[in-house]
């Protein structure tokens, strides 16, 4: 294949870091050998950014975030033109899922979020800055970690951009590790820091080297005040061993899935088709990829709409859905999967059970497969496949569905009397519920999995004025 | 409910083509597949339904290639047989442990004897290619200590029928590894040569048992060694070359006595390295797995399920005219690729090999002998 395109970066490094050797990889990019050597000299030069982020008043590096993610939702911008064009072979996801991440999910790192995020966590955003007045006559200020070491997941694009526009609300510098999966974001929400605030583009540095790697991972680590790692409960579990330190402050976010739940009060005639609109959207968004991905929707039944008839009305949305974000690339194993469970639910069909399948033709663009026979239904695969199972009582039946899901979110379509009932249920487990439709596009406030997103990694020093 | 005639008389014409010399040729497969066929849509009700909502059926298909295949993960929620299963002469469960959460799938066999010559003709051909007649030690339990075990009923039968003695070192109580040991160099004093066979997951523990005692063996010319299941196990996972680079260094087995075994409850027959007979027939061929003659291997876009071109990876399914009494054409989620430049429908597993991962009690017994190491 040839390409009018120079090999594109996948890494950032600070001013004052030599280039590093670096080889061609799919997609038209190039990746950087990655040695000790090359992370130790980042983490020195991002070392160096630690006194000027600290002299760097919050308000700056609020407008500086939020100019640079500007860039990348302005419509024409090179780097943005690179998310668009280079993302879906380097990412595996559509263009048009990308352009959504950009325009709608990064509106929640524009600075009116960041503002709601340091009022949250932080209270008064100055404390960031300097010792301020606390409610208890003390004098208070917020300090972050200094350096922190990022690990990412690669299922969502987005999750990154916020990871490090934390980091940097924190005034830590942060060395990340991309995902294979999605090397590009990271490197260009710091090639737009760089653009637009040079003292918060010096203070990120992106270098994707293959997990596992020790010497790497050692250099990488020293120095280091924070971890924030995203993945596999095997890679969250191994860092957490590895940065077992009592001066390193750690966050882990292993594996999680989300769910949406749907009371029979939630089917009328009249409110049918949007909610399967919001639950559609809730599946489709990411291919299914991220933790708040919807992998089962429980429906009760008893509504004005049967639980199988809205199962069709949410087919319809999937199929209109593909149409408006085409879903992205698989893995063999993942078509193989679906194919599987699309031709079981037709056995299953076969053989006499409650179960329906509505599914793309020609391939494996999505799925939706109607239950309503399994006690214990496997959550979906990652893909875009809509597993709705039917229960007779939610109150009742739930406990047993949920059983030990490693749930993140629940997206709750019920009245409040019902929702009064179910929430105890459902926050045994989740630590987020939201109308369904907002499953995959939380608030900068969100706490996943029940973490503070600021407050965690924050250092308070407090100071006792003598009152004399 | 009677055993139809038809599938009785597909019986003896399938045990017929499996005894025969010459294998059946496309034109000749493809006639029985299409009445093996014809006969499950028969007498298998939630099968031929659902060919039906696939808009297929034994009149309206032109060759074996579009007869509806069943997906491997079916046997778990449904019970796939031809025949009240009250009847089954042979029960086999999958461990369960890769996808169903704790769901078993189950294998009705009505009776062992398709079962039984299309292992043994096989297994011959392929890991017997030159008639030895070898002492067996199997890293599995026995059939009595696994009655649901396709795997242990495969040593047993191979027991019976072309081993002079066999031992097993597998029980409840995990890897018997020291007796084992003891065996082999017993073996390798006495110059007799043995055949070794077991899961993967058992071999991985014994190679480190003998690791940590520096233990090492010459074993006489002519033994071998046959492995099955995945390389993955709970405890950790070793590249396929690795582990064998690891046999050929402590049994002393030189690498074209090594066969790997893929299989699967779901299926009666069984695949092979040709790395034996290839060596047995003094030729040289690239690595790949041989299929017995009365079982069909197609490679399919994992998307589409459509064919791929040839060395193109896709996901393998198996029309196996062994599972007379059940479904014959098995779709897996296991990912392969025909090997080009073989002649012979070689095929490469690749990946997790989920299939054989799932048979038998490979993952269970990776757990016990885990937790016998602990």
């Amino acid at each position: 294949m040839t390409t009018t395109h120079p090999l594109l970066p996948l890494w950032y490094l600070p001013p004052g870091v030599a280039a590093p050797e670096c080889e061609p990889c799919d997609g038209g990019a190039a990746l950087p050998r990655v040695t000790p050597a090359l992370v130790r000299a980042a983490a020195a030069a991002l070392d160096r950014a630690v006194p000027v982020l600290a002299a760097t008043p919050i308000a700056c590096i609020v407008a500086a975030i939020d100019a640079a993610v500007a860039c990348l939702q302005t419509p024409g911008h090179p780097l943005r033109e690179i998310a668009l064009e280079r993302g879906p072979a380097l990412t595996g996801y559509s263009r048009p899922m990308l352009a959504h991440a950009l325009d709608a999910m990064l509106t929640e790192c524009r600075a009116p979020a960041l503002q709601r995020l340091l009022a949250a966590e932080i209270g008064n955003a100055a404390a960031l800055d300097r010792f301020v007045p606390g409610p208890d006559e003390m004098l208070w200020h917020a300090r972050g970690p200094g350096r922190q070491l990022h690990v990412y997941a690669g299922t969502v694009p987005t999750v990154p951009v916020l990871a490090i526009a934390r980091a940097l609300l924190l005034k830590s510098p942060v060395l990340a590790k991309p995902s294979h999966h999605d090397p590009l974001f990271p490197v260009l929400f710091a090639r737009a820091l760089a653009e637009t605030a040079p003292a918060l583009g010096a203070a990120v540095a992106v270098l994707p080297w293959r997990g596992g790697d020790a010497p790497v991972e050692e250099a990488a680590l020293a120095g280091a005040g924070a971890v924030l790692v995203h993945g596999r409960d095997e890679t969250v579990t191994a860092w957490r061993q590895r940065a077992a330190s009592p001066d390193l402050l750690f966050a882990g976010h292993g594996h999680r899935l989300s769910i949406a739940v749907v009371a029979r009060s939630a089917l009328t005639r009249a409110n049918a088709p949007t909610l399967a609109g919001a639950v559609a959207r809730d599946v489709v968004l990411f291919d299914g990829r991220g933790c708040l991905s919807c992998r089962l929707i429980v429906v009760e039944r008893g509504g004005e709409v049967a639980p199988e008839d809205f199962a069709a009305l949410v087919a319809g949305e999937m199929e209109a859905l593909e149409r408006r974000w085409p879903r992205g690339v698989l893995e063999p194993e993942e078509h193989a999967r679906i194919q599987a469970l699309r031709a079981e639910a037709l056995m299953r069909r076969a053989a006499g059970a409650a179960v329906r399948l509505w599914a793309s033709e020609g391939g494996t663009a999505w799925t939706v497969l109607y239950d309503g026979a399994s006690r214990q239904p496997v959550p979906a695969p990652a893909g875009r496949v809509a597993l709705i199972v039917s229960v007779e009582n939610l109150a009742a039946d739930l406990p047993v569905l949920i059983g030990d899901l490693p749930l993140s979110a629940v997206a709750l379509a019920a009245g409040e009397p019902e929702t009064a009932a179910l929430l105890p249920l459902l926050t045994h487990r989740a630590t987020r519920i939201c109308p369904p439709g907002r499953l995959g596009e939380p608030p900068l406030t969100w706490r996943q999995d029940g973490l503070p997103a600021l407050a965690a990694f924050v250092r308070w020093i407090g100071y006792e004025r003598s009152l004399s | 409910m009677q055993i139809s005639a038809s599938l009785r008389r597909l019986e003896r014409m399938i045990l017929d083509a499996i005894a025969c010399e010459t294998p059946l040729d496309d034109a000749a497969f493809d006639q029985l597949a299409r009445m093996v066929f014809a006969a499950q849509y028969a007498a298998n009700a939630p099968y031929r339904r659902y060919c039906d909502l696939l808009g297929r059926a034994p009149k309206t298909i032109s060759s074996w290639q579009e007869i509806p295949a069943v997906p491997a993960t079916a046997f778990k929620t449904l019970t796939l047989a031809c025949f009240p299963v009250k009847r089954a002469a042979l029960v086999f469960t999958t461990s369960g442990t890769t996808q169903g959460q704790g769901k078993q799938g189950t294998h009705y066999l009505l009776t062992p004897r398709l079962y039984e010559a299309s292992l043994l003709r096989h297994f011959a051909a392929m890991v017997l290619p030159d008639d030895a007649r070898l002492p067996m030690l199997v890293l599995a339990p026995s059939p009595e200590d696994a009655p649901h075990s396709s795997l242990s009923y495969m040593f047993g039968t191979i027991a019976r029928a072309l081993t002079p003695e066999t031992t097993y070192y597998v029980d409840e109580r995990g890897l018997d590894a020291e007796a084992l040991a003891r065996d082999l160099a017993l073996a390798e004093a006495q110059g007799a040569p043995v055949l070794l066979a077991g899961t993967a997951f058992a071999f991985v523990h014994f190679l480190d048992y003998c690791h940590e005692r520096g233990l090492r063996f010459a074993l006489p010319p002519r033994s071998r060694l046959m492995d099955t299941g995945g390389f993955k196990g709970r405890s950790r996972e070793v590249p396929r070359d690795e582990l064998y680079a690891r046999y050929t260094e402590t049994f002393g087995i030189a690498p074209q006595y090594l066969v790997n075994e893929y299989g699967m409850t779901e299926l009666g027959a069984q695949f092979y390295d040709a790395t034996l007979l290839d060596h047995h027939l003094r030729r040289r061929g690239p690595l790949r797995k041989l299929a017995p003659h009365w079982c069909r291997v197609s490679i399919l876009d994992p998307e589409t399920l459509t064919p791929v071109p040839p060395g193109q990876t896709g996901v393998l399914r198996f029309f196996d005219l062994t599972n007379l009494y059940s479904v014959a054409a098995i779709q897996t989620e296991d990912l392969g690729r025909a090997v080009v430049d073989s002649l012979d429908g070689g095929f490469e597993v690749l990946g997790r090999a989920q299939g054989a991962e799932a048979r038998g009690c490979s993952i269970a017994l990776d757990d016990l002998l885990l937790a016998q190491r602990q």
